[in-house]
């Protein structure tokens, strides 16, 4: 699991570039379509903020498997660490 | 019955394709179209389901098209669609060059200039698969963003396999992709644009869920996949039209239109329904002056053909914007 911190920041991007409600609670273990009903255009969104923000490119191969919120907060933390 | 026939004629149609192509180039698309039209004036079921169509079309646009003669040669043109640009295997590239006269290639010139990639906006007007063809011929940096269309040219099935980030096996689509799976696709597709490339994809796609906006086509509102818009905003990336028609000799015309860009604010500020309206809009005018060549548009609410369709959506049931449906 990734620290609280990074998580926290990657749960707003989602909720920016996902637009999702202020008032929804996202939680890690959420899925980001079936559960926020984000659909594939604000995915791309979600994907290229994430990239932005924390420099790491996402393998559009990954994309399938970045299903919830905590997955794309590993993502990050992973490839950060691996960049670094 | 109908769609009976239409496989059956699908399957003969694949039978003498390899002997009509024996044919001079022009000859054999002749013969083609010559099937079509003989299948108008022999069979009078599917002659009056022509007419019927080309009168819906002529009652749309408000012109008193000559309906015999209209529906005549899309019969023609319809066979001749049906062959995609399977007519163009065996023939070198000055063979297929001397078969199509070419108007605003200055467009996509200047498109490419702007160096982050072009997406070629393609419809089901006329020959629709000829000018991925004959860009491809040139080596034009071409990809296909779209499902992987069946019954093509070996010469287009061989470039189809093309490995790697950028290659064109990976480019292909399925209609049907999860959320997750579409979304891989568009960054996919972000790349080859960002890489410089051509990008075609289709502008007139009925589609159902996420990525899509209403618009009207022939004086009927439908949901049309928006998904060449949306990429046009989220990289840049210009947006050029492009038209091939059907010449009754045989050849074809290559048209592309100016480009044009579509800002990122657009999607933000909701306004891909414009762009998607405009795209129709000009598919629309291409359609009324050249009836004989829009394929199946006057068919789209044909009753004949309800079946088809509802049988294209019962094999798609979670649809995403990025799959092809017509």
């Amino acid at each position: 699991m990734p620290d609280a911190s990074l998580l926290g920041e990657v749960i707003e991007v989602i909720r920016d570039a996902g637009k999702v409600a202020p008032g929804v609670a996202i939680k890690p273990e959420q899925r980001l379509v079936d559960d926020l009903g984000i659909d594939s255009l604000d995915l791309v969104g979600v994907f290229l903020s994430i990239q932005d923000r924390y420099d790491v490119v996402i393998d559009d191969d990954d994309v399938p498997d970045l299903r919830r919120v905590v997955d794309l907060a590993e993502y990050v933390a992973k490839n950060r660490l691996r960049a670094a | 019955m109908q769609r009976r026939w239409l496989k059956i004629r699908k399957a003969l149609l694949r039978l003498i394709l390899p002997a009509v192509r024996a044919l001079p180039p022009r000859t054999a698309s002749r013969f083609v179209a010559g099937i079509g039209r003989a299948e108008y004036t022999f069979g009078r079921g599917l002659r009056v389901r022509f007419d019927g169509a080309v009168r819906r079309g002529a009652a749309h646009f408000g012109t008193s098209w000559d309906v015999a003669e209209v529906g005549r040669e899309l019969a023609g043109n319809q066979i001749r669609w049906r062959t995609r640009d399977q007519l163009l295997d065996g023939l070198d590239d000055a063979g297929v060059a001397a078969l199509f006269e070419v108007e605003g290639l200055e467009h996509l010139t200047a498109a490419q200039a702007q160096g982050k990639g072009v997406i070629l906006l393609g419809n089901h007007f006329g020959a629709h698969l000829m000018p991925a063809h004959w860009l491809v011929r040139l080596e034009y940096p071409l990809r296909l963003f779209m499902e992987r269309p069946n019954h093509v040219s070996q010469y287009l099935k061989q470039r189809f396999e093309t490995e790697g980030p950028l290659g064109q096996k990976r480019l292909f689509i399925s209609r049907k992709a999860d959320p997750n799976e579409a979304a891989g696709s568009i960054l996919r597709a972000g790349r080859v644009l960002k890489a410089g490339m051509i990008m075609l994809i289709a502008g007139d796609v009925r589609w159902e869920g996420g990525n899509t906006e209403e618009a009207t086509f022939l004086g009927n509102t439908y949901q049309f996949s928006s998904t060449w818009a949306t990429l046009a905003a989220i990289t840049g990336a210009p947006v050029v039209p492009v038209f091939c028609r059907m010449l009754r000799d045989g050849t074809h015309r290559l048209e592309f239109l100016p480009g044009f860009n579509v800002p990122g604010s657009a999607v933000r500020q909701k306004q891909l329904g414009a762009y998607v309206q405009t795209c129709l809009d000009q598919v629309q005018e291409r359609v009324r002056l050249s009836p004989e060549n829009s394929n199946e548009y006057f068919f789209w609410d044909d009753p004949d053909d309800a079946e088809v369709v509802a049988d294209r959506f019962r094999k798609s049931p979670s649809p995403q914007a990025t799959g092809r449906r017509s």
